[in-house]
């Protein structure tokens, strides 16, 4: 069956009254939870699986991708208005987003989100449907010591996050690395760093320090300068000064293509995932960019490499799943749960006895992705709605949501605790002009890395140099000394430049 | 001594304990020639020491020329607004296990937005109320997200309550 074949498959399989009335719901639902925090891309699929019962097998995959395209889009919503991460995929996107809001732009930063967000789910979608086989093949050749690369890669912006603040910047990444370390150990399976507390066994959990670090800091923030609340005359999502004009989307369009073309990649490695994807388009764009200065202040290029990143990762988890029958994140996973409900055998023939599940769920993320754009559109302006509540209701209300945030997760009370004491650490990173940003990265990169490594030593025998050597390590390690470096010999030569002068 | 420095101090401390620590309690890699499960914390753990003693050295040239006047202060910091806000957010966290979600809810929101300006009884009541259920009613009854039950007779009403719908 050749494309035009798959493709008119998958229209004919789509565009039934029924299946894209379940698409348009799934795409609106999987907004409005992702916009909610604490319910996270893979929860919010879960939660619509009893939905399918009322769909054939391929409608279902069809309504569930869309459901997870939608929840990591809508994610992006709180993520600009109120700081708060809506699923963890969209903490990178508080970074410019919310300087942007505060700035009155907010309007210009929701439709950078949702643009970048169709455009990496439309590619990565395309990607699916033509090159499906190879990206698979591409994906297994990944092994620990490439993924171990990878995570160096994405570390290796510390450097220039910050240039005027290098120090400051590397010390919190590096203490974000370090708090990934306080954990059962991986490998001997040993407590390590927990001083006793059974609590500290399980790691110290990504989505409460990510909410305390952005949302509860910023609420304390407020509550001691209340000078700065603006809330209902500049953070509004309908009174946004300017829109976009051509150049500036022209400007994105870089941008847009090569974190499409890497959260495609990122989505079909096991153990990686939107969030990580997120992190890494970032920081390869801050390398292209040319104000990287201009990152984490409200930076259009920042928000648009985030969104399309973590987007472009859901249609890549899609790729393993359909072509291998191997679930590229816990969203796949549950997809794959739906499908066996209904009787399917997921696995590396599906894809040659049944092509429609490959082309219906091609068609149903375009679809989605163009939809999506008018849907979330219509939650982020209900949602602007509450910065119209005085501050004295929003301020709690914030804190509200990023309590259940934290606490949802893993049921655990716990994870408030770790919440509001990320909430004080990041005041006082923000107060002394250290990068909470940088922290948070370490934190999704540290257990990455440190597995890979550690497991890639394993495989090679306790070689490092016969796991250091393999070409795309070499290679992806090689970048990510030469970024490193970059920044540091800029900032030399400056000197003596200005030594000189 | 600024509270900067103060800061950096502690941390690098306990950066330089952590590092005897994790040697001290996790056993030497099971297979020679493979990494320990102290050997990536430690690590990071050299890349953090030397980042803050290059920050600390920073640190105090810089408040050795401006003689502190630009260094924070502690009250500065932390003024009795944010100690208070602080205070509320711990409490919140601890009563919420025993309390249950809606009644601390209510209490926090109440506690939070008088100390924020809200001065009035009755909107604070209602303010507390209205946003309290509203979160109940989206995450514990329309996403089935569960929410702390509480303790003791706390706990009998969440369960009353979930009951109910």
């Amino acid at each position: 069956m050749d494309t035009f074949d798959l493709l008119r498959l998958g229209i004919d399989v789509v565009f039934t009254p029924l299946t894209l009335f379940f698409i348009l719901i799934g795409n609106l639902l999987g907004v409005i939870f992702g916009a909610l925090p604490g319910v996270s891309a893979s929860m919010a699929v879960a939660l619509m699986v009893p939905f399918t019962f009322k769909l054939d097998p391929v409608g279902s995959i069809a309504f569930l991708s869309a459901v997870y395209c939608a929840a990591i889009t809508g994610g992006g919503i709180p993520a600009i208005l109120f700081k708060i991460p809506g699923t963890p995929a969209s903490a990178v996107t508080t970074f410019d987003g919310y300087p942007l809001a505060v700035r009155g732009e907010s309007g210009r930063a929701m439709l950078v989100v949702l643009v970048s967000s169709a455009v990496g789910g439309i590619v990565s979608a395309l990607a699916m449907l033509l090159v499906s086989r190879q990206l698979s093949e591409l994906g297994l050749r990944f092994g620990p010591s490439e993924l171990f690369a990878v995570a160096c890669l994405g570390l290796s912006v510390l450097t220039s996050m910050d240039e005027e603040r290098m120090v400051k910047t590397l010390i919190s990444g590096l203490l974000g690395l370090f708090i990934a370390t306080m954990a059962m150990d991986p490998v001997e399976g040993v407590p390590r760093l927990t001083f006793g507390f059974s609590y500290l066994l399980g790691g110290i959990p990504m989505i409460p320090v990510m909410i305390g670090m952005f949302a509860v800091s910023e609420v304390l923030k407020q509550v001691i300068r209340p000078t700065q609340i603006k809330s209902d005359k500049v953070i509004d999502f309908k009174r946004s000064r300017k829109w976009l004009s051509f150049r500036e989307w022209w400007d994105l369009k870089m941008t847009m293509l090569r974190c499409s073309v890497l959260g495609t990649i990122v989505g079909i490695l096991p153990g990686a995932g939107a969030t990580i994807s997120s992190f890494l388009g970032y920081s390869m764009e801050m390398k292209f960019a040319r104000h990287p200065e201009e990152f984490g202040k409200g930076s259009l290029h920042g928000l648009s490499a985030s969104e399309t990143s973590n987007n472009a990762a859901t249609g890549g988890s899609m790729v393993p799943l359909l072509s291998l029958g191997i679930p590229g994140g816990n969203a796949a996973a549950v997809m794959v749960a739906a499908l066996m409900l209904q009787g399917v055998q997921v696995g590396p023939m599906l894809l040659k006895t049944q092509p429609a599940y490959l082309s219906g769920v091609f068609v149903s993320m375009v679809v989605t992705n163009v939809l999506m754009i008018f849907v979330a559109f219509g939650v982020a302006l209900a949602f602007a709605k509450l910065m119209d509540i005085p501050y004295h209701f929003l301020g709690p209300l914030i804190i509200l949501f990023a309590s259940v945030g934290s606490f949802a997760t893993q049921s655990n009370l716990t994870d408030v605790m770790t919440m509001v004491a990320a909430g004080f650490g990041g005041y006082l990173m923000a107060e002394f002009h250290y990068s909470p940003a940088a922290l948070t990265l370490g934190l999704v990169l540290g257990d990455i890395c440190e597995n890979n490594l550690r497991r890639g030593v394993m495989i090679a025998g306790g070689d490092y140099w016969a796991m250091l050597s393999r070409p795309i390590t070499a290679g992806l390690l090689l970048a990510c000394a030469v970024f490193l470096a970059l920044p540091v010999i800029r900032r030399i030569l400056r000197g003596n430049r200005q030594a000189a002068a | 001594m600024s509270v900067e420095l103060i800061l950096n101090v502690a941390i690098l401390a306990f950066s330089i304990f952590c590092y005897w620590f994790v040697g001290a309690t996790t056993p030497p890699s099971s297979m020679p020639g493979i990494m320990s499960a102290a050997d990536w914390p430690r690590l990071i753990l050299i890349g953090l020491v030397i980042a803050l003693s290059i920050n600390i050295v920073k640190l105090l040239r810089e408040s050795k020329k401006s003689a502190g006047a630009e260094a924070k202060k502690w009250r500065e910091l932390f003024p009795p607004r944010f100690i208070v806000a602080f205070v509320i957010l711990v409490a919140y966290s601890i009563i919420l296990e025993y309390l249950g979600f809606l009644p601390s809810t209510f209490l926090f929101v109440m506690a939070f937005s008088a100390l924020i300006g809200l001065r009035k009884i009755s909107h604070l009541v209602l303010g507390a109320l209205c946003s309290s259920v509203a979160i109940y009613v989206i995450f514990q009854i329309l996403l089935q997200v569960l929410l702390p039950r509480g303790m003791g007779v706390f706990r009998e009403f969440s369960i009353f309550l979930e009951g109910l719908f």
